[in-house]
């Protein structure tokens, strides 16, 4: 079997067994479930085994604490789920009905199945780049990458790899980052050819965010990790650190490796996820790594399972330095985490992050909210969310995926609405004074579509690329779509041509 | 009975009929929990853990993820509270039971394919490879790997199971993929680099 390809990879992770229960299981999970299930309806305590459980006869859901921020927002959210078409500044735009899947291609490439676009970028002069996969009926795929050149989207050769990030200086100076089986590479287009880069163990991380940024022909960042895989992960912080973060700058004429501060001690599988920045002493980089933490019980050293955390770097011109993460000053209690995944930079140098919100752990991990933050002069400002998880499901259900702005009264949100079983691409704009919420049509079950990214070039020039899965359980029946605002109306815009 | 009539009775207090939704996600479940916790009776103990947890915690459940993506987050937050009590790292599992589940499974799927017997014993080769070089992988990475690739959940799907965004579980697939790849590919056939450089 070739486990070099993610066919044989997943082939044979789903030929390996599973283990059946024990021989008492059903009859132990039944009885549990029966010795619970009467004190249920008293609403009161019960204890099973060992674990004691709270058993809630109906979970609470106060109205307290709200942000003006909230209020702002849910009126707006209000507006969009209420309005009747000619109300509100709802945008309410229909996705159009599934291409037919298994397009042939001519000699012996099994047929595509599915175009997945999963990342965009700006370019110079209104063009845009979007990349991803194209899946095949037998589960192989290969890359995509495609450019609007201000008439239409059209394919561009892609380099071999999966690209990772993408920074467009001009249609003729283009630098993507690629992870392969040999390490990262980082390939930079000239407008007819590719030509590599090695970077020294340089691997990019994420296949839904960007790791690079250009600010200029000579000021280029890449961010990522650097891998000393042999076979084994990290077991425990005590080892020599298998991989690290890494960022590299291009001068012009090579990539450098810049240096980053250290995250502390118990910390492992470090990685930087994504860039945005906006001038060469304002950069901004989103990371994640796990902790673990020491203990000691009768002389013996072990360490805990780790906890996943995640950190925010801030490039002022001259080094990297870690920012404090928004849930120290924004948080309404010692439990709430806040997860960002994504990142925009205004040209007056405010941050501003889409993400998600939690309210402790007893909740079994289901409860939250989304969460947009801006960060101004040190200080993190809640400017859409709720102080508690007591929002309509619907509104909880939002998760963002990107964030893009022209300034900070024009800001965009693309992510999906996870609620039920059919998905739908939910939009999000802040005008300076308000939310509005602009959904992409109703997804008929079980269709699935989210949004994955969103690019502002101008207010009047907005685009959101889409992906629709029409079959949730496989990964193949995707298409990707666009979708363009001209500052009064949406219109549907299709993807290159394969 | 559809799985919302059943949602609706098991909110009442039906336990038969919490048990029967949970039936429908048995095997699923059941991988996930294997993959993270490397043993058989961990993986009872974590399922039924879950089962009571997520039968009690149903009022908590408000569908803005589906019921099986709910299911499979009561689980895996389940399998790390079952890690954290082991007292241990959740790093490696245990030789001895991955050559046991080989054992018991070989017994079962792979004699019901009926392969030849070279067929057979390089396929079982291939799963033991493949089962030494899951146990590289941390528990947050096998989870990740049985989640997006064994299970077929989407990256976003993943996210809402495990908690975190989806950057964060694109890059776990990546290290996870890393190390497996390293761990078991072939010099030929390795994707990547032809006419760069």
């Amino acid at each position: 079997m070739d486990w070099s390809e993610d066919t044989g990879l997943r082939d044979g992770l789903r030929s390996l067994p599973v283990p059946d229960h024990g021989p008492d299981y059903l009859r132990r999970r039944d009885e549990a479930l029966a010795a619970v299930a009467e004190p249920m309806h008293n609403g009161d305590t019960s204890t099973h085994g060992s674990a004691r459980l709270r058993v809630r006869s109906r979970w609470r859901r106060p109205v307290v604490g709200m942000t003006a921020a909230f209020v702002v927002l849910a009126a707006g959210l209000a507006i969009a789920l209420l309005a009747t078409g000619n109300g509100g500044r709802t945008k309410q735009v229909s996705v159009p009905s599934k291409t037919a899947p298994g397009r042939p291609i001519a000699g012996a490439m099994p047929a595509i199945v599915g175009d997945e676009l999963s990342g965009m970028a700006r370019g110079a002069d209104g063009e845009l780049w979007a990349w991803g996969q194209q899946h095949f009926r037998d589960a192989m795929t290969a890359e995509l990458l495609e450019r609007w050149d201000g008439v239409r989207w059209q394919t561009v050769p892609a380099p071999p790899g999966f690209i990772d990030g993408l920074a467009a200086l001009s249609a003729t100076d283009v630098w993507v980052a690629l992870a392969t089986d040999h390490g990262g590479r980082l390939a930079q287009w000239n407008g007819t050819a590719w030509t590599a880069v090695r970077a020294v163990d340089f691997v990019s991380t994420s296949a839904t965010s960007n790791t690079l940024l250009a600010i200029s022909s000579s000021d280029v960042w890449a961010v990522g990790l650097v891998a000393r895989f042999r076979g084994q992960a990290a077991a425990s912080p005590a080892e020599p650190s298998r991989s690290r973060m890494t960022t590299l700058r291009w001068d012009g004429r090579q990539w450098r490796s810049v240096p980053t501060p250290s995250l502390g001690p118990g910390t492992a599988d470090v990685s930087l996820r994504l860039v945005r920045g906006v001038s060469s002493n304002d950069i901004w980089a989103l990371g994640d790594y796990v902790r673990f933490r020491r203990k000691v019980i009768h002389g013996k050293v072990s360490w805990t399972a780790p906890r996943d955390e995640e950190f925010l770097l801030h490039w002022n011109g001259r080094r990297w330095s870690r920012q404090p993460w928004p849930t120290a000053q924004v948080s309404t209690g010692p439990r709430d985490s806040i997860a960002l995944d994504d990142l925009a930079v205004s040209s007056d140098g405010v941050l501003w992050c889409a993400g998600r919100r939690w309210f402790g752990p007893d909740n079994a991990g289901d409860l939250f909210v989304p969460v947009v933050l801006r960060l101004a002069g040190g200080r993190w400002q809640i400017m859409a969310s709720s102080a508690s998880p007591s929002l309509p499901a619907h509104w909880q259900a939002f998760m963002p995926s990107s964030i893009s702005l022209t300034s900070s009264r024009d800001v965009w949100i693309a992510g999906q609405n996870a609620g039920g079983s059919a998905t739908r691409a939910i939009l999000w704009h802040w005008d300076g004074a308000a939310w509005n919420v602009a959904a992409l049509g109703e997804a008929r079950e079980p269709e699935h579509v989210a949004a994955r990214s969103v690019v502002a070039l101008t207010p009047a020039n907005v685009w959101v690329l889409a992906v629709r899965n029409s079959n949730s359980d496989t990964l193949f029946q995707l298409d990707s779509f666009f979708l363009h605002f001209d500052g009064t109306t949406w219109r549907h815009v299709p993807a290159a041509p394969q | 009975m559809t799985e919302d009539a059943l949602l609706a009775a098991a909110r009442r207090g039906d336990h038969r009929a919490f048990a029967t939704l949970l039936d429908g996600y048995d095997r699923p479940l059941r991988a996930l929990a294997y993959r993270v916790l490397g043993d058989r009776d961990d993986m009872d103990d974590a399922m039924q853990e879950a089962a009571v947890k997520a039968f009690t915690n149903l009022s908590s459940f408000d569908g803005r993820s589906s019921f099986g993506t709910w299911l499979h987050r009561v689980t895996y937050t389940t399998c790390l509270n079952v890690l954290r009590a082991r007292g241990g790292t959740p790093e490696s599992i245990d030789a001895d039971d991955v050559g046991q589940t080989e054992i018991r499974a070989g017994t079962g799927q792979l004699s019901q394919a009926r392969l030849p017997d070279s067929d057979l014993a390089a396929e079982v080769s291939e799963r033991l490879d493949l089962e030494q070089a899951l146990r590289a992988l941390s528990a947050h990475q096998r989870a990740v790997v049985c989640l997006v690739l064994e299970l077929g959940f989407s990256l976003d799907q993943a996210a809402n199971i495990l908690d975190v965004p989806a950057g964060t579980v694109s890059s776990r697939l990546w290290h996870a993929r890393a190390v497996l790849r390293r761990s078991l590919e072939t010099p030929s056939g390795v994707r990547g680099d032809h006419g760069l450089e």
